[in-house]
């Protein structure tokens, strides 16, 4: 028994594209339905979800005003729309039966993501959506009305035109040694300077006029705790995804704190560090993404951290080095996949879906409530 | 809105933590290889190995692989045109050429020719799966083989041990893992017992196994419901060219019981060859149980003995084999039950191993030696090509079950959801 195949492959793939809203693709149903019956034939309608918490009201409204001329009793014929969702996302599933006879009609559309909604308190922890794609973020920066993303293999920046970001340009750094996995990048913003760090390369450009990339294979130390005053001379490790700092351990992530560090080691532990690298406090494991920001009320300066999965804390230390919850977290859905100071108020949060597939780029900041 | 309820990955603890650098995994698996022929591999030791021209992704997208740009402009799919990605090394460390590859992927009824940086395949056949089902393989003189994924072989002993090492220059970057150790032949007992002891990290894992390992805090990697199990009958059978028998056994099988029991709620009861995760319309296929008309079916005339085969080597098969009896009895039907032999139909677990409906659809007709005719590849071409086959139940889809693997704490990993493999290129040991 053999294949037999006709018809174009790859050129079908793009019908599997999803643009079309869920009232388009109830239309578009709906007129394929009514083609497909005769003159004088009526249906009757119903609908349903396979989704037990979905719900099908919009649905409904559409296929009733789209096909009201057909939905005059007696029927002839049933019409039974379901709400599906296969590997590409939502789909109408149509049975249109007639007797022992039965076609049917798939329609797919398009539904957006919602936000995480942020906790309420006294200190609330607050994470704005900035941007969401398919390829990996490493990180990604806001300069008045140009946004900057950083992919293992391209910076592309984009301009806000009528309250959408559109790509401006893009530019790849030269090839170098193969982007390790789980990549590393970094953005800063000096004047209109923008430098970007990767693992194999530290690329500088103007935001004005065309982007010209300048790109140096010799990265120095990277910024890996943003604007404060102590600075950690820290420098990647070559196809590896951690830094190091001597006398420091080798760590993920480190942010300065009243003279010391707060690192997020290799070893799985996050410490509080002196400059010369002697142990203050241990403070448990805290994940390896770890940032300081300040709140806009008294100036405290606060620790993110993901202690707990798909949460995003806020965390003060006390005198007695004891770290403590300052605001209820925040759900953040998915891998950290990482955590930079954006500015002092501020952190780059980028959150990998693994059931979507999709990077996503958080501003965290927070919040003082009267 | 997401509607699948399937669970894919069961780590609580994976996404606070970076990945580490390091270590050797071992992996145990009931299957066997042989060959360092990734045609005659499990898919997903393949593509630990090899790599193919292009690859969907878990949304059914087609990406780049080792080609980044290609074009089919031939109608009839037999002559395929692309460009290499630049950084391809082999397992060696010397550099993937245009004329390296397109020597490597000339093979009986397939020429590649390279013009510039264009590698063109020009095959004798209809190839519309070219770019994601060919995996590039090179041979040295002395006949040894090597790919470009994201490991390399470094000891191989057929049908017993496979190690893999790390591929140093790995274009998407060096595994987290120094090596893979895999573990052939290994019987389900012998699996869990390696599992606990620690000398394993990952393991395959039966339904009836999974909430006992889930309470003993292991994590247990589920795909989502990717096999296909099916009775197809033979069609050079004298009992299976009788239209009314084949009815009446589809009729008389009562998947629930099967499902709930046998299967622990593993999977889902079908009647479709495609998934609904995949297709989102599989639910058009209905499964009811009709006993009075299969014993209408069978009572009016002498019912043979039927033999039915399910393959002894797959442990999930037996015990859903005496169960379809029991349930034929129930119609009037006898059927025995064995693991070799002359058979009028078979009981068998078919993997999909792709995510693009057409492509699965076809590797479905291979596996159940039947014929499929898609006219178009929209997914509507491909439920009318799946409707067509299913209209005589010369095949009886039964369920959807997943591959389901237990892991032992320390191995995290970053496999995406709806993947159809658990990744060890994405997987790393993380320090207890």
């Amino acid at each position: 028994m053999g294949v037999r195949l006709r018809g174009s492959f790859l050129s079908a793939l793009p019908c599997l594209m999803y643009a079309a809203s869920l009232e388009d693709a109830a239309r578009d149903l709906a007129r394929r339905v009514n083609d497909s019956l005769g003159p004088r034939e009526t249906v009757a309608l119903y609908t349903r979800s396979l989704d037990p918490n979905g719900e099908s009201a919009v649905l409904e409204r559409t296929l009733n005003r789209s096909l009201a001329p057909r939905l005059r009793p007696p029927a002839s014929a049933s019409l039974t729309v379901t709400v599906s969702e296969n590997i590409r996302g939502p789909l109408l599933v149509a049975e249109l039966a007639r007797g022992e006879e039965g076609s049917f009609f798939l329609a797919p559309y398009d539904e957006a993501a919602p936000a995480p909604r942020a906790a309420q308190s006294a200190l609330t922890l607050e994470a704005r959506l900035m941007w969401e794609q398919r390829e990996p973020i490493l990180d990604l920066l806001i300069a008045g009305q140009q946004m900057i993303v950083l992919e293992p293999g391209r910076i592309a920046i984009y301009a806000r035109q009528e309250d959408a970001w559109k790509l401006r340009q893009a530019a790849a750094p030269p090839p170098g040694s193969p982007m390790p996995r789980d990549a590393r990048g970094r953005l800063v913003l000096e004047d209109k300077l923008v430098r970007a760090w990767l693992p194999n390369a530290l690329c500088t450009f103007s935001l004005e006029g065309d982007i010209a990339l300048r790109c140096d294979s010799r990265t120095g130390d990277w910024p890996i705790t943003g604007g404060t005053a102590l600075q950690l001379p820290a420098s990647l490790v070559p196809q590896r995804n951690h830094f190091t700092a001597p006398p420091m351990p080798p760590f993920f992530t480190a942010a300065a704190w009243n003279g010391r560090w707060i690192v997020a080691s290799t070893g799985g532990q996050t410490q509080m560090l002196e400059p010369d690298g002697q142990v203050v406090a241990a403070l448990g494991n805290w994940g390896t993404e770890i940032a300081a920001i300040h709140a806009p009320c008294g100036m405290s300066r606060f620790l993110l951290a993901q202690r707990q999965t798909d949460t995003l804390e806020a965390i003060a230390i006390d005198r007695d080095n004891r770290p403590a919850s300052a605001a209820a977290p925040i759900a953040m859905e998915g891998r950290l996949a990482a955590l930079w100071p954006a500015d002092s108020g501020s952190a780059m949060a980028i959150m990998q879906s693994l059931s979507h597939s999709t990077y996503a780029a958080y501003r965290v900041s927070l919040s003082c409530s009267r | 809105m997401r509607l699948i309820a399937f669970l894919f990955l069961a780590a609580a603890s994976l996404f606070a933590q970076r990945p580490r650098y390091g270590g050797t995994l071992t992996v145990e698996t009931r299957e066997t290889v042989h060959s360092l022929d990734p045609a005659s591999m499990p898919p997903e030791i393949a593509a630990l190995i090899f790599e193919p021209l292009a690859v969907f992704d878990s949304t059914g997208a087609l990406k780049p692989g080792l080609a980044v740009s290609w074009w089919m402009r031939d109608p009839t799919h037999r002559r395929t045109q692309f460009r290499l990605d630049d950084g391809i090394t082999a397992h060696d460390g010397s550099s993937v050429t245009p004329r390296i590859a397109a020597v490597a992927l000339t093979a009986p009824g397939r020429v590649a020719t390279v013009s510039g940086d264009v590698i063109a395949i020009q095959s004798t056949d209809p190839a519309p799966n070219l770019l994601t089902g060919t995996m590039l393989v090179l041979r040295g003189v002395n006949g040894s083989v090597q790919g470009t994924g994201p490991f390399r072989v470094a000891e191989f002993e057929p049908g017993r041990r496979l190690l893999l090492a790390a591929h140093e220059t790995y274009r998407g970057g060096r595994p987290f893992l120094d090596n893979v150790e895999i573990l052939f032949a290994r019987q389900h007992a012998d699996q869990l017992r390696d599992l606990d002891s620690g000398r394993a990290q990952v393991i395959d894992l039966l339904p009836s196994e999974v909430r006992r390992q889930q309470q003993r805090g292991r994590r247990v990697w589920t795909s989502p419901p990717q096999h296909l199990i099916a009775l197809a009958w033979k069609r050079d059978r004298p009992a299976a060219r009788n239209a009314a028998l084949r009815e009446a056994l589809a009729l008389a099988v009562d998947r629930q019981p099967m499902l709930q029991v046998l299967l622990q709620r593993q999977g889902e009861a079908t009647g479709a060859l495609l998934p609904q995760w995949l297709t989102g319309y599989a639910f058009l296929f209905r499964t009811p149980r009709d006993l009075p008309r299969a014993k209408y079916l069978t009572g009016s005339q002498t019912v043979p003995r039927l033999v039915m085969q399910a393959d002894p080597s797959d442990p999930m098969l037996r015990p859903l084999a005496d169960r379809i009896a029991l349930n034929a009895r129930d119609a009037g039907l006898s059927v025995r039950v064995v693991q070799s032999g002359p058979a009028d139909l078979s009981l068998l677990r078919v993997p999909l191993s792709s995510v693009d409906p057409a492509a699965a659809l076809e590797d479905a007709a291979r596996a159940l030696h039947a014929a499929v005719t898609l006219e178009t590849l929209t997914l509507e071409g491909v439920a009318q090509a799946e409707r067509r086959m299913l209209a005589d139940h010369w095949i009886v889809p039964l369920f959807h079950v997943p591959t389901m693997l237990a892991l032992a704490p320390q191995v995290k990993d970053t496999t995406p959801a709806r993947s159809l493999r658990w990744r060890a290129e994405d997987a790393w040991l993380q320090p207890q």
